[in-house]
């Protein structure tokens, strides 16, 4: 199916194999404003999976700290677990007692946590936490743009520092630092964190799937994703689904938004230059998550 | 339960609670609602604890800025304007050490469903089915509500239902989770509304807070 990413799933595990000796832990990762909350909402609806929201971005410093810092493999630290996190012993705490929860997963359960930064820190995660199992969401990047410049995320999250850093720290990245405006530096934040995840996650055990899918076939995409968790859907998970398009309701983090927003609402937010601005600096990966096919509205 | 000797000022907090607490039979009371950001700051102000808004935490999550309490230099404080919002990203073992505090302790899913069950009605308010007019639920608002914006239950108990979930007793029970009851603000009312929820104990999170039982030893 063209529309569901299954590259480099090994044998066995898209089939749902379990770890040996237990259940399923995986990890959800998506840039912000892709709808990782409301794929939350519907995972965690399963009575056999439980889930932490942002475990390492919302619950200590030492991880956002080091956003857009690569993290090899090779770079896991016995002592301090990464040496950038020397300066955090609450938050290396914090994450060893994650990595006891995740491994202590019984059979037939699923235990995940949703992160929307440490793209480019997957090598190191899985050298922590084996085996962890990825699910990746992605939205139209016009769409996340859209989101990002209404919901001022760009000046929240300080993308102007974080992406400065991360070309001072990592010149051989092929992403064109565009950093002037908003706009530009969302675009930028996003292409960024698309290449990290593509550079780290070749062989690795990692499903994509993207938001609109879920919203136009949520039986087919999200029967694909509990089978690679080593689950079935449950009907809970899918009445949750349909009543979320219902209507725009609740804050930020909603799972509340009209289809109609979240399929088409990034036509009317961003003005035609706009447009045409972020589908020209995205049109290599538009073209591979398959957004400019007649497929997809 | 032994009630031990407390700071004076852990007693008057205890006093000030136990007074506002509803008997329920067998010599316990459960609070009449959540602990609020207020009353927890001036609880946690009590306890040799400290959590590092610059590092991480165990008792309450002073990280992520959404939650209803902070804490830096002077101590914790409830944010400005949710002073009696519920108080929310404790974890478990938070919880755990604030009861202990003032002499309560979490209620056990057992007890909250007696509490529920003495309603004698399909919901704490009533017959009613769930709607934004009688509780804080499924993103109606987006965000916590005063403790006692809603009208009270039938029995007079605040939030039994809504604004947020509340973290339960283990029990001894051997568990990295522990059970989690009464929704929250961002949590549809199904069917199965009155069956806890687990979550891992180590979190504090913007849609879980807590409330206090008290074993008073008095007649009912």
């Amino acid at each position: 199916m063209s529309d569901f990413q299954t590259d480099g799933i090994p044998d066995g595990l898209a089939s749902g194999r379990s770890r040996a000796d237990g259940g399923v832990s995986f990890m959800l990762i998506g840039h912000h404003r892709s709808g990782t909350n409301f794929l939350t909402d519907v995972l965690q609806a399963h009575s056999r999976v439980s889930f932490i929201d942002e475990p390492l971005s919302m619950h200590t410093r030492g991880f956002p700290r080091t956003d857009l810092e690569r993290w090899g493999a090779d770079s896991y630290h016995p002592v301090h677990l990464h040496e950038s996190l020397r300066e955090y012993p609450l938050s290396q705490r914090f994450f060893r007692d994650l990595v006891s929860y995740l491994e202590a997963v019984p059979p037939g359960q699923v235990r995940g946590f949703k992160e929307t930064l440490l793209f480019e820190k997957i090598p190191w995660l899985l050298s922590a936490i084996p085996p962890l199992r990825i699910v990746h969401v992605v939205r139209d990047p016009r769409a996340v743009v859209a989101s990002l410049l209404k919901h001022d995320v760009d000046r929240q999250w300080g993308y102007a520092d974080r992406l400065a850093a991360y070309f001072a720290r990592h010149s051989d990245s092929p992403v064109e630092p565009l950093l002037e405006t908003p706009l530009m530096r969302c675009v930028t934040s996003w292409k960024v964190r698309q290449y990290e995840f593509r550079a780290s996650v070749e062989a690795l055990p990692v499903v994509t799937v993207r938001l609109e899918d879920i919203v136009q076939d949520d039986e087919t995409t999200l029967a694909l994703v509990m089978s690679f968790l080593g689950l079935e859907v449950q009907r809970k998970q899918l009445v949750l689904r349909r009543e979320s398009e219902r209507e725009t309701r609740g804050g930020m983090y909603s799972t509340y938004r009209h289809r109609d927003e979240v399929l088409d609402g990034w036509r009317r937010r961003l003005s035609p230059a706009d447009q045409a601005f972020v589908t020209a600096a995205c049109e290599e990966e538009l073209h591979d998550l398959g957004y400019l096919s007649a497929a997809v509205r | 339960m032994t009630l031990g000797i407390f700071p004076r000022r852990c007693a008057e907090i205890r006093a000030t609670l136990l007074d506002d607490a509803i008997p329920i039979g067998e010599g316990r009371r459960l609070l009449r609602s959540p602990i609020t950001a207020v009353q927890a700051a001036s609880i946690l102000n009590t306890m040799p604890i400290r959590d590092d808004p610059n590092d991480s935490y165990t008792n309450v999550n002073v990280i992520n800025l959404d939650n209803t309490i902070t804490y830096d230099a002077a101590g914790y404080r409830p944010v400005v304007g949710r002073e009696n919002h519920p108080v929310t990203g404790v974890s478990w073992f938070g919880a755990q050490a604030m009861a202990e505090q003032v002499g309560a302790r979490l209620p056990t899913v057992d007890e909250w469903h007696q509490v529920i069950q003495a309603h004698m009605s399909p919901f704490p308010w009533g017959n009613a089915a769930p709607s934004p007019e009688l509780a804080n639920f499924d993103e109606h608002i987006g965000r916590t509500s005063p403790t006692r914006e809603f009208q009270p239950s039938l029995l007079g108990f605040y939030d039994l239902l809504g604004n947020v979930g509340e973290w339960c007793d283990l029990r001894n029970e051997a568990s990295d989770e522990a059970p989690v009851v009464g929704g929250g603000w961002n949590k549809p009312i199904g069917a199965q509304w009155h069956m806890p929820r687990w979550k891992w104990r180590r979190i504090g999170t913007v849609s879980i807070g807590i409330r206090f039982l008290f074993d008073t030893g008095e007649p009912r």
